[in-house]
């Protein structure tokens, strides 16, 4: 690996795709959002005489930092659909790969790139909305659950970041867009469900829906449990021997999602 | 420099390089040139590793194109330089520089070098998407320079530049063709500029290779374009 050229290109990434005219209106949104639901909280804490007003800013805390969750997946999408596909809008694929470069070292820099943008604009939102409340009300927000709670959400945006530049390699933006948004969805469906179903009930009554949908639960990183690690973790849960397991699991499914996403790049002409 | 041995490339049932075999010695102005559709941008390409060869042997300096390292040292200028449009000029001859490990007062002194060199120093702040195609085309030729590159691959350099920039183009290639440490290898259709500025050549039509040798021994005293009519209407 040559990490220098990883250095230059990720720079190059961050410098490209900070520039997204759609990620700075989401950006704005976001910020405006966390202004709006602390003038609420402010409103409610002054005119209704809550009894415990550290919890309602608790709670308040959790439902901002699940919008802002929700609003960082749709930024990751944005991000990795655009990190390797611009380079191709632009004609200076070529020019790049031209260099003595490994295809899985461009690969990185970009997908690592884009993931520095997305945690910043998630720790910058997390962090303003912590000033926020903190101004108007008095619960505890920045403590180690939030910080394995932003761990958890920081996995799961750069898995969806490398699946969004996987498949913008192959299909145009706003389709790959929908897909995904599908696909997130139904894997969130599908994963609750066999998740539910416990381990003797797991692979009974198999169909092709199922077959399928078991192999995405064993060989897909979960992003729906690793969502509910985030909440169960920012509730005040500890991280675990299941949770170790848990992200054994993702971590390992994660590397076979990269490790394709490089086989298939690099059998890719330009 | 360039070894090519019985390379073939298909793109589907289409044969779009067909057992083509030649080399190109340290040093030279190496034209490859032959009519639209002839293959010359699949070679470029599979010299540059951004398509597989579906048989044959490719060796760039000696290491196998499969092999990134076969490109340390080289610069490429496709027919149309390029690049994301927020770079200023000075930027992105800057990130080529970078790219090919230079740093520090280095990098910025070879970055003015280049810009000066092409003569596009007086728009070196402004962006890519406002300046004109000429003077991209320049900014990109300044990409080739900023770096000590030993091999240069140039694909339709001509193409789409007006006569001053073929002229000055037309300077810069005789000026690292002096350079006996250099190799030039030139991808182009337009023959009128090749005769006076190439040591050698090969013609390409339908993925095969025509003929391929010294400039001066193939032509034996007549004139490139006669002699390449002749032979892709032979063909």
């Amino acid at each position: 690996m040559n990490f220098g050229i990883i250095k230059i290109l990720t720079e190059n990434t961050i410098a490209k795709e900070y520039r997204n005219k759609a990620l700075l209106f989401i950006f704005i949104f976001t910020l405006g959002v966390i202004t709006l639901a602390t003038m609420l909280l402010d409103f409610i804490n002054k005119n209704f005489n809550i009894a415990d007003g550290a919890q309602i800013g608790d709670k308040g805390f959790f439902v901002m930092f699940l919008a802002i969750s929700s609003i960082s997946t749709v930024t990751s999408i944005i991000l990795g659909l655009n990190c390797i596909k611009s380079d191709f809008e632009s004609s200076s694929i070529s020019q790049i790969l031209a260099f003595p470069i490994k295809r899985i070292e461009f690969l990185i820099a970009r997908v690592f790139g884009a993931w520095i943008i997305a945690l910043v604009f998630f720790l910058f939102s997390i962090g303003y909305t912590v000033l926020m409340f903190s101004l108007t009300s008095s619960g505890t927000f920045i403590n180690g659950s939030l910080f394995l709670a932003t761990i958890s959400m920081g996995a799961n945006m750069l898995t969806l970041i490398t699946l969004s530049a996987f498949i913008s390699l192959y299909i145009p933006k706003l389709f790959s867009f929908i897909i995904l948004m599908i696909f997130r969805t139904y894997t969130a469906v599908t994963g609750s469900y066999l998740m539910s179903l416990g381990p003797d009930k797991l692979f009974s009554d198999l169909s092709i829906f199922k077959i399928i949908n078991l192999f995405l639960y064993f060989f897909f990183p979960r992003m729906q449990e690793m969502d509910s690690y985030s909440k169960v973790f920012l509730e005040g849960a500890d991280f675990d021997v299941s949770s170790l397991a848990f992200f054994g699991h993702y971590f390992v499914a994660f590397i076979i999602l990269f490790s394709l996403f490089g086989l298939f790049f690099s059998r890719k002409e330009m | 420099m360039i070894l090519a041995e019985n390379i073939s490339k298909k793109y589907g049932k289409y044969l779009a390089l067909d057992n083509v075999s030649l080399s190109v010695n340290k040093g030279e102005v190496f034209a490859l040139l032959g009519p639209n559709g002839a293959g010359k941008t699949t070679f470029v390409k599979t010299l540059l590793g951004l398509v597989r060869l579906s048989e044959g042997k490719l060796l760039l300096d000696g290491k196998e194109v499969s092999d990134p390292t076969s490109r340390i040292g080289v610069g490429y200028l496709p027919e149309k330089f390029s690049f994301h449009n927020y770079y200023t000029v000075y930027g992105c001859v800057e990130f080529f520089g970078k790219m090919h490990g230079l740093k520090g007062s280095e990098l910025r002194e070879r970055t003015l070098e280049a810009l000066e060199k092409v003569g596009v120093s007086e728009i070196s702040m402004k962006k890519l998407n406002t300046i004109s195609k000429g003077q991209l085309q320049r900014t990109g030729i300044a990409t080739l320079l900023v770096s000590d590159n030993q091999l240069i691959i140039l694909d339709e350099p001509f193409s789409g530049l007006d006569p001053l920039a073929i002229k000055e183009l037309k300077d810069i290639i005789a000026k690292l063709a002096s350079d006996s440490q250099k190799t030039v290898f030139i991808n182009s259709h337009i023959l009128s500029e090749m005769e006076r500025i190439c040591d050698s050549m090969a013609i390409l039509n339908k993925g095969k290779v025509l003929v391929s040798g010294k400039m001066s021994e193939l032509l034996d005293g007549s004139g490139l374009e006669d002699y390449f009519y002749k032979l892709v209407k032979d063909v």
